[in-house]
């Protein structure tokens, strides 16, 4: 590899080294100097997980050439304070609670700096204008500008600096309170490792070869002249698989690596370790493939007919039908005096956590196979793994590294497979980190839906009986579809008293990217169809939406969908409090309220505008000869 | 992931030019951040380009001059000065405003306006604003040993998508435009998100009114995001010349150039989004001096547009 050398300063450091030429600062800091703090969220300038100072402007480091930064002082948020000595913004994120997943944070802190900065002053526009180039998924963004505005009020002598240090001791309950939270000085000083951020002497790095086929037979696969590649020290496929070659959380349906056939686009196909990441991208594409493509199918509807298998050796495309039954449903619609027909869809959705899929993998002294990765289901990931691996159960040891949001993603299980072969085949540790395009690819998302609905319902609002058929698109294996379906059904007809109920949800094989789990577990799909429809029902019998779901909502006492009882329920205090925020006038849901109170009230923030930081109002900029 | 081994960074024109006659296989850079996103997976891929020019040291390119009439700025200035600089902000308000809406401070602080043109994206933001502002691009070369220097107005200069009239070895040096001291400016955006969004549509506008206050002396406003090319309106341009200060005018006015539109998708979404920023931007830019009756922003314009055609 190209190298070329660089004078700068970092962090107060003077620094003359040898880099390799193509490096962007963020691998510099990263790499070379274990400057882990600044992240790489995208590596495409979007995210703002690598914002760096440079010569005291703020850039995004992921877009800066190493070469570019040689002669500058380069400060990062490792220069920003310590766990033990946090600067004011650290500790007003320590307060506000700002730090949750904690993987934006470091890049955050730094846009805050900056803004606070360049304007020691600024209202809470034009910290939002200056933070714009910074994503965060885990907190909706106000305990972050609550953090500056703190932190500013605090600089600039308007609060007391006994301000941060404002914690509540809870007595009778922690709900409500706001308790330290302890792991959060690691996280708003950049020193928390995430798993992209561990390293390893002699450590490998790990690329995938995926397919570009939805559904295809592997005709062939050529791997000689990858091996060829200098610095390639093993690649995995399928027939390295020591132990059974199927995993999964319900179902066991999964290869590590795709066996004969590939089943989706961004399907692993072939792992490559090398001693270098470029060595091991290089050995990827040096690698041949001949496919027979086969018939594909992308509809879920398609895939009942079972035309078409994804899993031949099944007979069926169904992965789980989960029905319900109370009541009769036939009854229940007869007494009703309206009956509304309506079919609802959601689209598949990607989890975005900021922390891409990475992980490291290594076999102890005693030959312990260890995985370190931010899995959210760990000790079954570990079950899962000692079958695979072949391996006693004590012999597999899973470590989970802090989750830089995972929101259901990093609850199935990916690629910590071909991590163990690799270091099984090696013996030498072995990381991967996922680019965010290929984690978007390839990883599992929220399951598309097809709801078909049939509520029945007297003229005073009364629920008689309630038909659904959820059909979810599973993707190309089960995951935790079975689990989705299962949730979709018991939740799916919503917090209501309903005696006659028939719930039926699908999940089906399809040849898009797999579905996994993703918060709500599958209870949002069939809840919105829920939702609509009461609103629907509600403008119909010229009824107010509220009413008509207090009419019917769960109270202590009642017994659920699925005849458990209810020792108490909250649906009646949500309502209320959901009245009263929406500033809600009375009337049909199709009605807009006679004072529009919701309109430049309070709680409306207003258009989207930019320029905050301008001399003259956005409105008006006036020019005259 | 873009791959070089060598990454120049000349610090004068003549090592310049010197350089691309002694390396092959090269490409120009300035800020890097469409490069950079461009070599990933999904765009170019895993790229590999022996050597980088960077040109944004080159003596020569050190251009910021504010005349009477015109400023001359080098084409490696970067976004965010364009936003910080006291006296483009004071008298030549439209390029702060572009700047706000372009990417985010980050960004801004390395990315180019000379990229941006050379980029020539139909979504580019910089143009349109520059185009406003008659910006001439500055070009220059070497013959032999003689560098040379030309000029060509900035709408010739962009000829297509990722095209410019960029000959031999030439660089675009820089960027010569009208100082519109009293000049009032509207930019207007609208993406998927605030910050660091692509344009599905942007306006830009600057414009000026008689001295009375009442009649329009002056409007000048371009569009992009929704054609392969930025472009000024010129009828809208022209009808508004000279016109009085009133809602009927201005309502006629914005739809005289909607048949610019020329893009792949979202045809109607486009056609509503640009008429009601051509309005909003006129009425942003004189609005200072003058009282507008009704309150343009709560209304449906297309349903007065409708009126107006009956």
């Amino acid at each position: 590899m190209h190298k070329l050398t660089i004078n700068l300063e970092v962090n107060g450091r003077k620094i003359n080294k040898e880099v390799n030429s193509h490096y962007r600062l963020l691998d510099f800091l990263r790499e070379d100097l274990d400057l882990t703090g600044s992240k790489e969220g995208c590596g495409a300038g979007e995210c703002g997980t690598c914002s760096v100072f440079v010569d005291g402007k703020l850039v995004k480091s992921c877009l800066m050439p190493v070469a570019k930064a040689s002669g500058k002082k380069i400060e990062t948020v490792e220069h920003q304070g310590t766990p033990d000595n946090l600067s004011t913004l650290q500790k007003a994120f320590f307060l506000t609670g700002a730090s949750q997943c904690g993987f934006c944070i470091p890049g955050m802190v730094m846009a805050a700096t900056s803004t606070l900065r360049n304007n020691p002053k600024a209202d809470i526009e034009e910290i939002k204008e200056e933070m714009g180039g910074n994503i965060c998924r885990c907190t909706g963004y106000q305990k972050i500008f609550d953090a500056v505005e703190l932190a500013r009020d605090v600089i600039s002598g308007k609060l007391d600096p006994k301000a941060l240090e404002e914690y509540s001791k809870p007595e009778a309950s922690y709900l409500g309170a706001n308790v330290k939270r302890i792991d959060a000085p690691g996280k708003v000083t950049g020193r928390l490792k995430y798993a992209a951020d561990m390293k390893m002497p002699n450590m490998l790095h790990m690329q995938v070869f995926r397919s570009s086929r939805p559904h295809a037979k592997i005709k062939k696969l050529d791997l000689s002249k990858a091996k060829a590649v200098s610095g390639v020290e093993a690649i995995v496929t399928c027939d390295d698989v020591p132990g059974i070659d199927n995993f999964g959380v319900f179902i066991e349906d999964q290869p590590v690596l795709a066996k004969e056939r590939v089943r989706y686009v961004g399907e692993a196909i072939a792992a490559v370790a090398a001693d270098t990441l470029e060595a091991a991208k290089e050995a990827v594409s040096k690698i041949e493939i001949e496919y027979e493509d086969l018939p594909a199918l992308y509809d879920p509807e398609e895939a009942l007919k079972d035309e078409i298998l994804i899993h031949e050796h099944y007979k069926t495309n169904l992965v789980k039908h989960i029905p319900i039954r109370k009541g009769n449903v036939e009854e229940g619609f007869a007494k009703a005096d309206l009956i509304v027909e309506e079919k609802f869809a959601t689209q598949p959705v990607e989890h975005a956590y900021l922390e891409p899929m990475a992980g490291l993998s290594y076999v102890d002294s005693d030959g312990t196979l260890v995985i370190v990765s931010p899995s959210q289901n760990i000790t079954h990931h570990r079950h899962m793994m000692s079958k695979i691996m072949d391996l006693p159960i004590n012999k597999v040891r899973f470590i989970m590294s802090p989750v830089g949001g995972g929101f259901g993603g990093k609850e199935d299980m990916i690629y910590q497979g071909m991590l163990a072969l690799c270091a099984m085949k090696t013996r030498l540790p072995v990381r991967y980190v996922m680019t965010r395009e290929e984690d978007i690819t390839s990883t599992a998302k929220r399951h598309p839906s097809r709801t078909n609905y049939k509520i029945g319902i007297t003229k005073d609002g009364k629920i008689t009986a309630v038909q659904i058929k959820m059909l979810a698109d599973g993707g190309a294996y089960g995951c935790s579809t079975e689990g989705v379906m299962r949730k979709a059904a018991i939740l799916g007809a919503g917090p209501y008293k309903i005696d006659n109920l028939q719930m039926d949800t699908f999940g089906v094989y399809t040849n898009n990217t797999p579905s996994g789990a993703f918060r709500s577990f599958g209870a949002l799909q069939t809840e919105f169809a829920t939702e609509s429809i009461l609103d629907i029902c509600a403008e119909k019998l010229n009824m107010d939406p509220f009413e008509l779901r207090r009419k019917n909502m769960f109270v202590a006492g009642d017994l659920t969908h699925t005849k458990q009882e209810l020792n108490s329920a909250s649906i009646g205090t949500v309502l209320n409090e959901l009245e009263s925020l929406a500033s809600w006038e009375k009337g049909t849901p199709n009605s807009r309220g006679a004072s529009r109170k919701d309109l430049n009230g309070k709680d409306n923030r207003d258009s989207c505008f930019l320029g905050a930081r301008l001399n003259e109002k956005p409105e008006a900029s006036g020019g005259v000869k | 992931m873009l791959r070089y081994d060598n990454y120049f960074i000349p610090k004068s024109l003549d090592e310049y030019f010197n350089l691309l006659t002694e390396v092959k296989d090269y490409r120009i850079v300035a800020g890097c951040t469409d490069v950079l996103p461009w070599a990933r997976e999904g765009r170019a891929g895993n790229v590999f380009i022996k050597n980088i020019i960077d040109i944004t040291n080159i003596k020569e390119l050190n251009i910021f001059e504010i005349h009477k009439d015109k400023i001359k700025i080098s084409a490696t200035t970067t976004f965010q000065k364009l936003f910080i600089d006291p006296q483009i902000r004071k008298d030549i308000k439209i390029l702060p405003q572009v700047s706000v809406w372009f990417a985010d401070d980050q960004i801004r602080e390395q990315a180019t306006i000379g990229g941006n043109i050379v980029n020539a994206s139909p979504a580019g933001d910089g143009s349109p604003a520059f185009l406003t502002l008659n910006a001439q691009a500055i070009i220059m070369g070497r013959k032999g040993k003689d560098i040379y220097e030309r000029k060509i107005s900035l709408d010739k200069f962009i000829l297509g998508r990722n095209k410019v009239d960029l000959q031999g070895n030439e660089i675009l040096a820089a960027l010569e435009m009208d100082n519109t001291k009293g000049y009032g400016a509207s930019f207007e955006k609208v993406g998927h998100r605030r910050s660091l969004v692509i344009s599905t549509v942007c306006v830009s506008c600057v414009a000026r009114t008689d001295s009375s206050g009442k009649l329009f002396d002056d409007v000048r406003i371009a569009v992009a995001g929704v054609r392969e090319i930025p472009c000024r309106l010129e009828k809208t341009e022209k009808f508004l010349q000279g016109k009085e200060i009133n809602e009927q005018n201005i309502l006629q006015a914005s739809v005289l150039d909607l048949d610019v539109i020329n893009a792949r998708s979202r045809l109607e979404y486009r056609k509503e989004v640009l008429q009601n920023f051509i309005i909003r931007a006129i009425i942003k830019s004189v609005s200072e001096k003058i009282i507008i009756k009704e309150n343009y922003f709560e209304k449906t314009k297309i349903q007065k547009l409708e009126e107006v055609h009956a």
